[in-house]
């Protein structure tokens, strides 16, 4: 409920200023200042037009920051939702692409339903120290009863000392989650929650992402074999930026970063299928 | 009145006051008590469920002290040196204990003695509460032979020599009565209960539960019925604890309350601790969930704290922050991990370890998230070692899934997969990656060669199959699909 009612005053705001400044660019330098006012109110501190800071947490793919207004929140819940609920491995790959960003070091504690394992796959250190995570630090929780992750998740949203929570499972309640985030905001731990369950439900999440599998960039050697991990993403949902947006974006392994998506591979399938069959000279031409 | 079926026919095994009065005794024929007295009502006896109720019993019993034992079919022995002044002395102790025994409906005998033995003898031929004082043993001369608890053959024989009372057993000169016993044994038998009696052979109490060393007890006066009351009493427990520890530099991994109620039974919860600690509110934390699982009952009016596998910890210096300085990544975690592992169970909350295989499976293991563990410094050996080598996926899937697929060349990646009733098609992969058993493993024997291919689809979702077995094999080869890709 708070969150909608910071939306509406917001737009409330906004009405305002038309009414009694004609002047343009006056207004878009008050609107900012009232934004600003309001993202204070609602406790981020970072707003649209504001400096990054350093160790701001930013995805290192400059529209998206742009349109999260700068940086991603670190004392906040973020959603990450996959698109196809089949998808969630890609929504956690992308999730860990974020946490490679993260400038914090330290223990990353995983929540995930006992079956997982089989359902998505087990975390497999071998494959995420690729990520830039140090193994050591991932420590997995497995719950069988989604009150039990509720449990897990409170407990460990207290819990300054670590420096993210990656939590997959249905999605708690809003009152959950809004207790979730008021507990974020004191410990400043950021979390990545992945719903499992397809329907999007209200949350007080601040930040919510919808996230699809891409085909991905041809790799610079192979044109045959995968390339780095690419994602489509949409903003569905920011505080103090712009939502709404769709990205198309790859995670490149040995920068740790996200990069956009190269224009060759952002054909139709059958455009790829025919540079597959394509001479390589005609690849280079186009 | 209580029978069993026995080899020669229904027996009596106990007897009410009742039955008592109508003749009824404890081995006599079912038959010839009920030719006697007809109403006699009989049950089966359960021989079991006595055995169950006495070690229920002796559970109830460790309120008292920590060395409680059950002795024989119907009794129970305590050893209370050191205990009895907490309940006021002895005499209020067998007080308290017998109304306690009353109260639920038990009749008792209760003896208290320098030694098990002498104990065992006034209990069962005494007045049922009487006190025997250190250094007058000789107040037993009185009782019957029988008492000593030898069996009957070498009861007989003392009485056939005329030595009917145990004073008259000592007064004899060992060799002398010895040399009239059948072998070594016998005599040997008898010469140790007199010894035992006296205290100058040791017996042994075999407890139900081994003593703790750190056992901390709190007697109510008024019995609790609620929760919050439990809450507060463990407070206590644990303050006790904390200073009892904190003296002796030490801290314990896993913490037992035991709640004694009022009518006999006792409940029972206990956490355990990734490390050694003494830190009250962390662990009434870790036991606060699980308080609405003791019993109350009509009312609990004793608590006993046993803090176990003690292990030494190292004095923490807080910094003037408050805060402890980190050593290592765990040290802020523990409590959490703890929390976390005392509700989701044990082996639901880990980390990784690295493991020297080549076999994917196998290249991980799962290890407790303890602190004081080198996890960091096993993954750096091991990432320096991994420079050059093939990607792997960062989720396996737990079992590989089997998966119907369609190959353009028999040695070639797939041109596409079902799997889970869905299909893929390929348009990217890479591989060979051949990963052999390993032959020097038990059960590797019959255990097909893998060849891996890390394989994308027309979606952009990438996996790692891999081909188990040859095609020139006599079996057809089976594909799996093995883990998620980035």
């Amino acid at each position: 409920m708070l969150h909608s009612w910071g939306t509406w005053k917001r737009d409330v705001a906004v009405l305002t200023i038309v009414k009694t400044q004609p002047n343009c660019e006056s207004a878009i330098a008050t609107l900012a200042a009232l934004r600003a006012r309001i993202a204070k109110i609602e406790g981020h501190t970072t707003a649209l037009n504001c400096d990054v800071p350093a160790e701001a947490w930013t995805s290192g793919f400059v529209p998206l920051d742009r349109a999260l207004g700068g940086t991603l929140g670190y004392g906040a819940l973020h959603e990450i939702i996959a698109l196809s609920p089949v998808d969630l491995p890609v929504a956690s790959a992308f999730a860990f692409g974020l946490l490679a960003r993260l400038k914090r070091r330290g223990p990353v504690l995983w929540c995930m339903n006992s079956m997982a394992g089989s359902e998505y796959g087990a975390p497999y250190m071998p494959g995420l120290a690729a990520f830039g995570i140090d193994p050591a630090h991932i420590i997995c929780a497995t719950s069988r009863h989604p009150n039990d992750l509720s449990f897990v998740l409170e407990e460990a949203a207290r819990l300054s000392s670590l420096s993210a929570i990656i939590a997959e499972g249905p999605l708690p309640s809003f009152t959950a989650s809004r207790r979730l985030t008021l507990l974020l905001a004191q410990s400043q731990v950021p979390m990545l929650f992945l719903p499992s369950g397809k329907a999007v439900q209200a949350s007080a999440a601040s930040t919510r992402l919808l996230v699809a599998p891409l085909a991905a960039e041809n790799a610079t050697q192979d044109i045959r074999s995968p390339g780095p991990p690419a994602f489509q993403v949409t903003l569905a949902r920011t505080r103090g930026g712009r939502h709404g947006l769709q990205f198309e974006m790859v995670f490149d392994h040995a920068t740790l970063s996200f990069a956009p998506l190269s224009r060759a591979s952002s054909h139709s399938i059958s455009d790829r299928q025919f540079f597959m069959a394509a001479a390589p000279e005609q690849q280079k031409r186009l | 009145m209580l029978i069993a079926h026995e080899p020669r026919g229904i027996r009596i095994t106990a007897v009410n006051t009742c039955a008592k009065k109508a003749g009824a005794y404890v081995g006599q024929a079912l038959n010839d008590a009920r030719a006697a007295c007809p109403q006699l009502i009989s049950e089966n006896a359960d021989f079991e469920a006595d055995q169950a109720m006495l070690f229920r019993l002796a559970n109830a019993a460790m309120r008292y002290t920590p060395i409680v034992a059950t002795d024989g079919e119907a009794s129970l022995l305590l050893d209370i040196t050191g205990c009895a002044h907490l309940f006021g002395g002895e005499e209020k102790l067998i007080k308290d204990c017998r109304r306690r025994l009353v109260e639920i409906g038990f009749s008792c005998s209760i003896g208290l003695a320098p030694t098990p033995l002498a104990a065992r003898v006034l209990a069962r031929f005494g007045s049922g509460a009487d006190i025997l004082e250190g250094g007058v043993l000789n107040a037993l001369d009185g009782f019957p032979v029988e008492a000593l608890g030898l069996d009957s053959s070498r009861n007989l024989l003392l009485k056939r020599l005329g030595l009917k009372r145990i004073g008259d057993v000592k007064s004899v000169p060992r060799a002398a009565m010895e040399r009239r016993f059948r072998s070594k044994e016998e005599a040997f038998s008898v010469r140790l209960a007199l010894d035992r009696l006296s205290g100058d052979v040791a017996e042994a109490i075999k407890a139900i539960h081994p003593p703790e060393p750190y056992r901390f007890s709190l007697n109510l006066t008024e019995p609790l019925i609620e929760h919050t009351g439990v809450g507060m009493a463990l407070d206590q427990l644990l303050v006790n604890a904390y200073h009892r520890l904190e003296t002796d530099g030490i801290g314990a991994r896993a913490f037992h309350l035991t709640a004694f109620r009022a009518d006999g039974g006792t409940s029972s919860i206990s956490i355990k601790l990734s490390e050694p600690a003494r830190d009250v509110v962390r662990i009434a934390r870790l036991f606060h969930p699980h308080l609405p699982q003791i019993d109350c009952g009509h009312g609990v009016d004793a608590f006993v704290l046993a803090a176990q596998f003690v292990e030494p910890i190292a004095a923490t210096q807080t910094m003037m922050t408050g805060r402890n300085e980190a050593t290592h990544f765990c040290d802020g975690l523990a409590p959490l991990i703890d929390t976390l592992t005392n509700r989701l169970g044990p082996g639901h909350v880990f980390a990784f370890a690295p493991c020297e295989s080549h076999v994917p499976e196998r290249a991980q293991k799962r290890v407790l998230a303890v602190s004081g563990s080198n996890l960091a410094k096993d993954w750096s050996v091991w990432t320096e070692a991994q420079i050059g080598a093939a990607p792997r996926p960062f989720r396996l899937f737990e079992r590989a899934e089997l998966i119907d697929v369609m190959a353009s060349v028999p040695d070639g990646p797939p041109v596409q997969f079902i799997w889970r009733r869905v299909t893929h098609k390929i348009i990217r992969a890479t591989g060979p990656e051949r990963i052999a058993p390993e032959w020097w493993r038990a059960g590797a024997e019959g255990v097909a060669v893998r060849d891996y291919y890390a394989v994308e689809n027309e979606a952009g979702r990438r996996f790692w199959l891999y081909r188990a077995g040859a095609y020139d094999a006599p079996e057809p080869p089976r594909w799996y699909v093995h883990g998620v890709f980035a």
